[in-house]
């Protein structure tokens, strides 16, 4: 118990703070991926090539991705 | 009003183009410069006008972020090390290592996107140049050929001579100015392919224009 502090008589530790801000970081981090799929679209719907299906499916993947980790992370 | 120049019947004239149609090099999408390129369009384009480039900037210009994410992709394996990390748990450090390696995948993803749809087109008609300055802005710039003033270019560094790469400045009679740089072309081709080649297909439009243009007078 050497990390831990006592603040308003509730235990705070460093790895509690972590967490809290580890959780938040990767919410931000899912906002961010669904902001690129919307942005992959507009690039997407400016000029279209042949491989940018592929892209806009990879980008999607990663979105889906970042949904599962970020479930993960705010259960853990 | 000025005459729209229209080089669709010039375009097979240009020997360059031909060659590398011929050769066959120079056709993947994912290439850095795209000859004819098939199946690519762009938001303005007429259904008359003809893609003849299409070009990125040079693979190498993303070395250094890809050296900076090989880097900080072995970070967690020294986690160990921190003296910090040492007293979390071990849901909190797992969690931390997803976090850090989702920041990397989207800086990845982030630069990647840029690369790929900053692009500029050359058509028998127009130069288009678009920017993408990261998520949330963009800026399309378009000129016809027959206002195209100057065209010239610059190789700087080693990579560049390495590579065969360099910027490619469209000087224009309507002397727009690049959003980013206050000074410079709006029609700023950053480390193109070949800037060689690039500079001529766009001097002999520019020429065919010319030509047209005083074929119209004398009529």
């Amino acid at each position: 118990m050497n990390d831990m502090d006592i603040l308003l008589s509730s235990h705070i530790t460093v790895s509690s703070i972590v967490s809290v801000m580890s959780k938040i970081m990767m919410v931000l981090l899912w906002i961010l991926s669904a902001v690129t799929v919307r942005q992959t679209t507009l690039m997407d719907r400016v000029v279209r090539i042949p491989v940018g299906t592929n892209v806009k499916m990879f980008i999607w993947s990663y979105f889906v991705l970042m949904t599962v980790l970020t479930a993960i992370v705010i259960l853990a | 009003m000025a005459e729209i120049f229209n080089a669709s019947k010039h375009v097979d004239e240009i020997k360059e183009v031909n060659d590398l149609k011929r050769g066959g090099h120079f056709r993947s999408s994912l290439g850095m410069l795209v000859v004819s390129p098939e199946k690519t369009r762009f938001e303005s384009q007429d259904d008359d006008e003809e893609v003849i480039l299409l070009g990125r900037r040079h693979f190498s210009t993303n070395f250094g972020w890809m050296a900076l994410v090989c880097f900080v992709f072995f970070v967690p394996l020294f986690w160990s090390e921190f003296p910090m990390i040492k007293v979390l748990t071990v849901n909190t450090a797992f969690a931390l290592t997803i976090v850090w390696y989702s920041a990397v995948l989207f800086f990845v993803i982030q630069n990647f996107l840029l690369w790929f749809y900053n692009i500029y087109i050359v058509t028998n008609e127009r130069v288009v140049d678009i920017d993408f300055f990261g998520l949330l802005y963009k800026n399309i710039n378009v000129t016809q050929i027959n206002r195209i003033e100057d065209v010239n270019y610059s190789q700087k560094g080693i990579m560049a001579g390495i590579f065969n790469f360099g910027d490619v400045i469209v000087q224009t009679s309507s002397e727009q100015k690049s959003d980013d740089r206050s000074d410079m072309s709006a029609f700023y081709f950053e480390a193109a392919l070949n800037p060689v080649l690039v500079v001529k297909i766009i001097s002999q439009l520019m020429e065919k224009a010319d030509d047209n243009t005083k074929k119209n007078k004398l009529r």
